[in-house]
């Protein structure tokens, strides 16, 4: 146990007020390769953490849905995951996020944006793409997450099929229609400097700016990159092996530069 | 016939022109997760202490072989946002001005806008004097050039020459002087912090110890190392004479390291109070993970540790770092925060014990 001299009482605070609920899509081949990672790092800062698999595994633990494994059957996993979250854990949390086993996310900063928001209106967020559905659709590996207002309407119709789709296709654009169907907005994450905070890549590619080409094309921001566009309170990356997340908690919570103190940030926008 | 022969071979370079930019682009394509996150090739990690235990391939680590063969340029990135930061550097700014730290970067005239570039636009610049050491002199870099030809047969000879080369002219222009290679990051407020508790009139240099070869032991040369500037006094007066300092050939750091023992510069201690090391030979993830090489066992002074606690907080150096992972340590150490949580000052450094002169 090392003596830090850090005074965390903002990021206790947040955390008894705006409680989040994590369920990570993993699966049974990369319980070892990959979820023990999220769990041995991000995850534990998590007010409610599940692990989604297609088998149900008491030790780990994992919960078991009734859903293939494989990436056609992506949507019905998160169909049957969401549904899970909220006939066991609806009134557990203020906020649902939905996360890969390769997904990275900063909580405290989850915490602060969310801090702004209301969960009792019915809206999700995440990083934006504007294709596909009409008002666009969020990024599954980039993690999105849902108010307990679009939980509540997901629990009521999301079984049926007319209004969301119960498998196949493409899982972030499947749950993003049906969150549209159901009157849920897609919500705006961009911090006050107009600079993301949801990434689908890991951050060097967010850097650099080396993009595949449908990025440019997806991207509602029109693929912007370099530090000045990503927030200094960024919540997710995307694509993030495992040692790579052990360097993301070694820099964010650990290495710090001497005599160099980060002050609060103004970062969230007026909620309109 | 010569035009039907002309026809065919450019048809041929045509095709071979076309093929290699389609190669190229895969290739770029599908190599650029390994540019982008070095971690991303390593499978099966080792975690020590942190979590649990898994085979990892021992060449997890990058080589300058690996680094070599990224070849793709990456354009500078721009940082400039200090305005929106509400940060307090008041203490980092009193010992800018009471640390003089010079550091001097290894380069080459091929490495100039693959790799130097990008120590130049992140981490070089908080140097209170920074030189790009090259064999050629480039006024608009700017480099100075000394009189040593490229390749690692001649690492010796180009430190050499470049610490001559600041004792000739720089001397005065700071307290301490560091050694740098274009794939080391150093984290110069971690640097000063720690220096404020030495003694630059003390004959001593400091970095990433490794027990063999000298008696006392040397620093890695990739971690970076810096010495005193009773050191660079020492250096500058018989740094020349063979029979003290080999002037080229052999290990660049092994043989500095064997020059500094036998002008009577001690190797110095740069654990901090809780016994972890400061300075990295390898990058963030092998040190976190401990994917090392067999070697790095029987050279490393401190057995060849490696988990995040056996990392200080105020670490000052990692190597074989690539410039996007350059960029991406701006990010986290001075941009990325998590919100709510204030980092206040950590009291690190060991009581420093009285050197014999």
């Amino acid at each position: 146990m090392f003596i830090q001299q850090n005074d965390n009482r903002e990021a206790r605070e947040l955390y008894d007020q705006v409680r989040v609920l994590c369920w990570v899509m993993t699966s049974p081949q990369n319980l070892q390769e990959k979820a023990v990672h999220v769990r041995a790092t991000w995850a534990q800062r998590c007010n409610k953490l599940i692990f989604i698999s297609s088998v149900t595994n008491d030790s780990f633990p994992t919960v078991g849905i009734d859903v293939p494994e494989g990436r056609e059957h992506l949507t019905g996993k998160t169909m049957k995951a969401f549904q899970y979250v909220f006939d066991h854990h609806f009134d557990d949390a203020d906020w649902f996020m939905k996360a890969d086993d390769d997904t990275y996310i900063f909580l405290e900063n989850l915490r602060y944006f969310l801090s702004g928001q209301n969960k009792d209106s019915p809206i999700y967020f995440g990083h934006h793409f504007k294709a596909s559905v009409k008002q666009g659709y969020f990024s599954g590996g980039a993690g999105y997450i849902i108010s307990k207002e679009a939980l509540k309407r997901f629990g009521a119709h999301g079984t049926n099929a007319s209004m969301c789709r119960q498998d196949g296709g493409a899982e972030d654009a499947e749950f993003g229609q049906c969150m549209q169907n159901l009157g849920v907005k897609v919500g705006n994450s961009s911090d006050r400097l107009g600079r993301s905070r949801f990434h689908c890549f890991d951050p060097a590619t967010h850097l650099m700016g080396n993009y595949p080409r449908w990025y440019h094309i997806f991207d509602a921001h029109g693929g912007e990159s370099g530090r000045a566009s990503i927030s200094d309170y960024a919540i997710s990356f995307h694509y993030v092996p495992p040692a790579m997340m052990y360097e993301l908690e070694y820099f964010t919570y650990h290495l710090r530069p001497y005599g160099i103190h980060f002050g609060n940030l103004d970062l969230n926008q007026e909620v309109t | 016939m010569p035009g039907k022969m002309q026809t065919g071979s450019m048809n041929f370079v045509f095709g071979l022109s076309v093929g290699i930019c389609f190669a190229y682009m895969g290739i770029t394509y599908i190599t650029s997760p390994t540019q982008r996150g070095l971690s991303a090739s390593v499978k099966h990690m080792a975690i020590s202490e942190d979590g649990p235990r898994v085979e990892v391939p021992r060449d997890s680590f990058l080589t300058h072989k690996d680094l070599d063969k990224i070849k793709k340029i990456i354009r500078p990135v721009q940082f400039n946002d200090s305005h929106s930061h509400h940060d307090n550097d008041t203490d980092a700014k009193k010992l800018y001005d009471k640390v003089r730290v010079l550091c001097w970067v290894m380069t080459s005239p091929q490495n100039l806008e693959k790799k130097a570039v990008h120590v130049r636009a992140t981490w070089a610049h908080r140097c209170n004097k920074l030189i790009f050491i090259s064999s050629v002199t480039n006024d608009s870099f700017p480099t100075v050039g000394i009189d040593v030809p490229e390749g690692r047969e001649h690492l010796t000879g180009k430190t050499m020459k470049a610490f001559q080369y600041v004792f000739d002219h720089h001397f005065d222009d700071a307290d301490w002087f560091m050694k740098a290679d274009d794939d080391t990051y150093t984290i110069l407020e971690n640097l000063r912090y720690f220096l404020s508790g030495q003694n630059k009139d003390s004959p001593i240099y400091f970095g990433h110890h490794f027990k063999t070869i000298v008696k006392q032991g040397y620093f890695s040369g990739g971690a970076g190392y810096v010495i005193s500037k009773e050191a660079l006094r020492r250096f500058g007066a018989k740094g020349k004479q063979a029979s003290l300092c080999r002037q080229d050939g052999g290990s660049e750091d092994a043989e500095f390291g064997k020059c500094m023992q036998n002008l009577g510069v001690k190797v110095g201690n740069s654990t901090d109070r809780f016994g972890r090391s400061r300075f990295h030979c390898f990058s963030p993830a092998t040190h976190l993970m401990g994917g090392y090489p067999n070697w790095y066992y029987k050279y490393d002074s401190r057995g060849g540790k490696s988990g995040r606690k056996s990392i200080s907080d105020y670490a000052i150096s990692f190597h074989y770092v690539p410039p996007a992972m350059m960029y991406e340590l701006e990010y986290f150490t001075y941009h990325l925060r998590p919100y709510g949580i204030h980092s206040g000052n950590q009291d690190l450094n060991n009581k420093v014990t009285l050197h014999r002169k």
